[in-house]
């Protein structure tokens, strides 16, 4: 028996020292307030504990004091880089539920927006896990071509994030004269001069590969035990898209595909995502071929009381946004329950966190691309 | 094995040039970065700032009604309107308070909306920074000074920008 | 879509022939079940019928009762399902499903901090968004009074 062999043996008879370590609620890498307690074993993580709930507000109680209509800002706060999502995800749920009409016009505006905001949704996504992995330079490109983007939404929602636009029985206004052109220029850009730079500044590079390829792997089986969803759901290999499978607006006139990787692992994730925003740019191509000429906003019954329930939901950038809806036959609603797609797929990082390297941990995070405000809500 | 070496090396190098050649290509690109308090954006019009209270312009009056379907749609209680009492307690079509609390106002619009009496616009007043909370807080003077040294836009639903 | 409703609904009361089953208006089979085979329902649902993705689990105060709300989607053949269970709001005690559908163990958690459902046979029963030493009852059910300190408004008269 060799002396180190010996020294090994003689270190698992005494045992390893367990660290634990804490991660946030304040950490640059957590993309806001998560704490995470692992245990360290050396360098490999035995267990990883999740403490969320430091953005908690409870808006589904407050919403329970306020009317139909004005749950719309609040909306947007919860995914709050995805608003226009959000606010549809809602206001479709109350349409369906109070029976309310939409015009074809305000349809198509409501899938050009979503998507537009889909997009932006996954350039910071990019910049923010190139940063997570070291690479600051991304970051700004993401955040450079998002901001430009959030100009162009400034011109017809009048905010950059807290849009508040979307309406029941429509949207708040009509889009502004030659807007579709600067929206097509930009999605020309994108697909032609941005996201080859990003293949070259970023995705090509071998380090990026060596910290993604491989890493973090998440079977089918336990993607759909654990109810992940959007972009985690598809880079584990399901076929499973919402704007495809159960269609709901309009996305049914629409011809795109539905990107997924067989892989599951970090790579893959990124992959679908950046594949998802020239699908995106393909539905939006469409939706302003199609448009028809009309009126943007419906007739909304003066007395909005609807009564009964309903679980209707969309497919945002980070996947399916559920909104359960409970009313009594009063101005209020009874109970607004918001299945959140960053909270089911947040309670994954146990299970993936498990046996990775503790810089990892931080892609992993990166990867799952959770928002706090609809975590904690 | 140095094969292995020097194929990593080759790799590293050549992304590193790629890299390096997406940002080389930048210096020719124009500049985006706006170095606000010197330099301004442009804000488009229907940018939201804070609302602002509409002033008909012959007879220098306000045109709210103190009706208060503003204070009752909004959302988070911003505003607080009350009503000038004449003779006999009466109450008239005129404001004697119209406070609009900046610290809760989350600019949505809606007030706007529910304004029966194209009173309220919404302006691109962005710069509310105070340094007291109590400055937060709008009176009507105030309001209607926003609407006057601001661009103000009012939409009400459905129209075209 | 609706073959698919028919033969769940066709499974369900076979097997099941207490439950009420119907569909709603907007093609989902919808379920109401006694809370005692909640276990064995969700059991059935998932291996017999293939209903293998739990989306949410939303509690539901009705101040008489507490309801329980489950969505459930089959990823195979697009169909929905929602399982509605009535809960005793004095002793809300139920069964998890966190056993079957490994997704709901959070789902739950946040059902037990805003209605105080305790679920049976939960893996990790503590509070989930609230603070661990919460005590000021349940936030979402309707007789919760928030106890906290208001923040003072100010207005401003002249």
């Amino acid at each position: 028996m060799s002396e180190i062999e010996a020294r090994r043996l003689k270190a698992e008879e005494v045992g390893h020292e367990k660290l634990i370590l804490n991660l946030g609620p304040q950490h640059p890498s957590t993309h806001g307030v998560l704490r995470v307690i692992t245990t360290l074993e050396g360098e490999r993580i035995t267990e990883a504990e999740p403490d969320i709930g430091f953005l908690h507000r409870n808006f589904e109680k407050i919403v329970e004091g306020w009317t139909w209509s004005q749950v719309i800002p609040l909306t947007d706060r919860n995914d709050y880089l995805a608003n226009i999502n959000n606010e549809h995800a809602y206001v479709l749920a109350v349409e369906k539920l109070a029976g309310i009409e939409v015009p074809e016009r305000a349809e198509y505006i409501r899938v050009i927006m979503s998507e537009l905001n889909r997009i932006a949704s996954h350039l910071l996504t990019f910049g923010t896990f190139a940063m997570d992995m070291g690479a600051f330079t991304p970051f700004l490109y993401g955040f450079r071509e998002r901001e430009l983007l959030y100009d162009i939404f400034e011109k017809v929602t009048g905010a950059r994030m807290m849009h508040n636009y979307v309406r029941l029985s429509g949207v708040r206004n009509d889009l502004p004269d030659g807007w579709d052109k600067e929206v097509l220029e930009f999605l020309d850009r994108l697909e032609n001069d941005v996201i080859p730079d990003y293949y070259d500044l970023l995705i090509k590079n071998p380090i990026f590969e060596a910290r993604s390829l491989g890493v973090g792997v998440l079977t089918k089986e336990d993607a759909i035990a654990y109810g992940a969803a959007g972009p985690i759901l598809r880079g584990s290999g399901i076929d499973w898209d919402l704007r495809r499978d159960m269609p709901y607006s309009i996305y049914d006139r629409f011809d795109f595909e539905v990107i997924t990787r067989e892989e599951g692992d970090h790579y893959a994730r990124f992959m679908v995502r950046m594949d998802e925003m020239i699908e995106s740019a393909k539905i939006i191509r469409q939706a302003f071929e199609q448009m028809p000429e009309g009126p943007v906003m419906g007739k909304v019954p003066r007395v909005l009381k609807p009564e009964g329930d309903i679980y209707s939901a969309v497919e945002g950038p980070r996947g399916e946004i559920g909104v359960y809806l409970v009313g009594d036959g009063n101005f209020k609603p009874y109970r607004v329950k918001w299945r959140a797609p960053s909270f089911s797929n947040l309670s994954i990082l146990p299970l993936m966190a498990k046996g990775q390297f503790v810089a990892d941990i931080v892609l992993t995070i990166g990867t799952l691309d959770p928002i706090f405000g609809e975590v904690d809500r | 094995m140095l094969g292995g070496v020097l194929g990593n090396v080759y790799n590293a190098t050549k992304s590193l040039i790629k890299g390096h050649l997406v940002t080389l290509k930048e210096l020719r690109t124009p500049k985006i970065t706006v170095h606000y308090p010197d330099e301004r954006l442009e804000l488009p019009l229907g940018s939201r700032g804070m609302p602002a209270l509409k002033v008909n312009q012959d007879t220098g009056l306000l045109n709210c009604t103190a009706c208060g379907v503003c204070a009752r749609e909004c959302p988070v209680d911003a505003i607080e309107v009350e009503a000038v009492v004449g003779e006999k307690g009466r109450k008239k079509r005129y404001p004697a308070i119209y406070n609009l609390d900046m610290t809760h106002c989350m600019q949505c619009n809606l007030c706007v909306e529910a304004c029966p009496f194209d009173a309220l616009e919404m302006s691109d007043a962005f710069e509310i920074s105070r340094y007291d909370l109590d400055d937060l807080i709008f009176d009507k003077e105030q309001l209607a000074e926003i609407w006057k040294t601001h661009k103000a836009v009012r939409i009400t639903g459905g129209e075209k920008l | 879509m609706s073959e698919i409703n028919e033969k769940v609904k066709g499974r369900l009361i076979e097997q099941f022939p207490g439950v009420e089953v119907s569909e709603t208006e907007f093609g989902q089979v919808e379920v109401k079940a006694p809370k005692e085979i909640i276990a064995d329902l969700a059991r059935f649902v998932r291996e017999e019928l293939d209903f293998d993705y739990l989306t949410m689990v939303a509690g539901v105060d009705y101040i008489e009762y507490l309801q329980l709300v489950y969505h459930i989607r089959s990823l195979k053949d697009y169909a929905e399902l929602i399982i509605k269970v009535d809960v005793d709001s004095e002793n809300a005690v139920v069964a998890s499903v966190a056993p079957i559908w490994t997704g709901a163990n959070w789902h739950e958690r946040e059902a037990m901090d805003m209605f105080g459902i305790q679920f049976e046979g939960h893996p990790d029963p503590r509070p989930i968004l609230l603070p661990e030493d919460w005590q000021g009852g349940h936030p979402l059910r309707k007789d919760f009074i928030d106890k906290r300190p208001k923040r003072e408004r100010q207005f401003r008269t002249r």
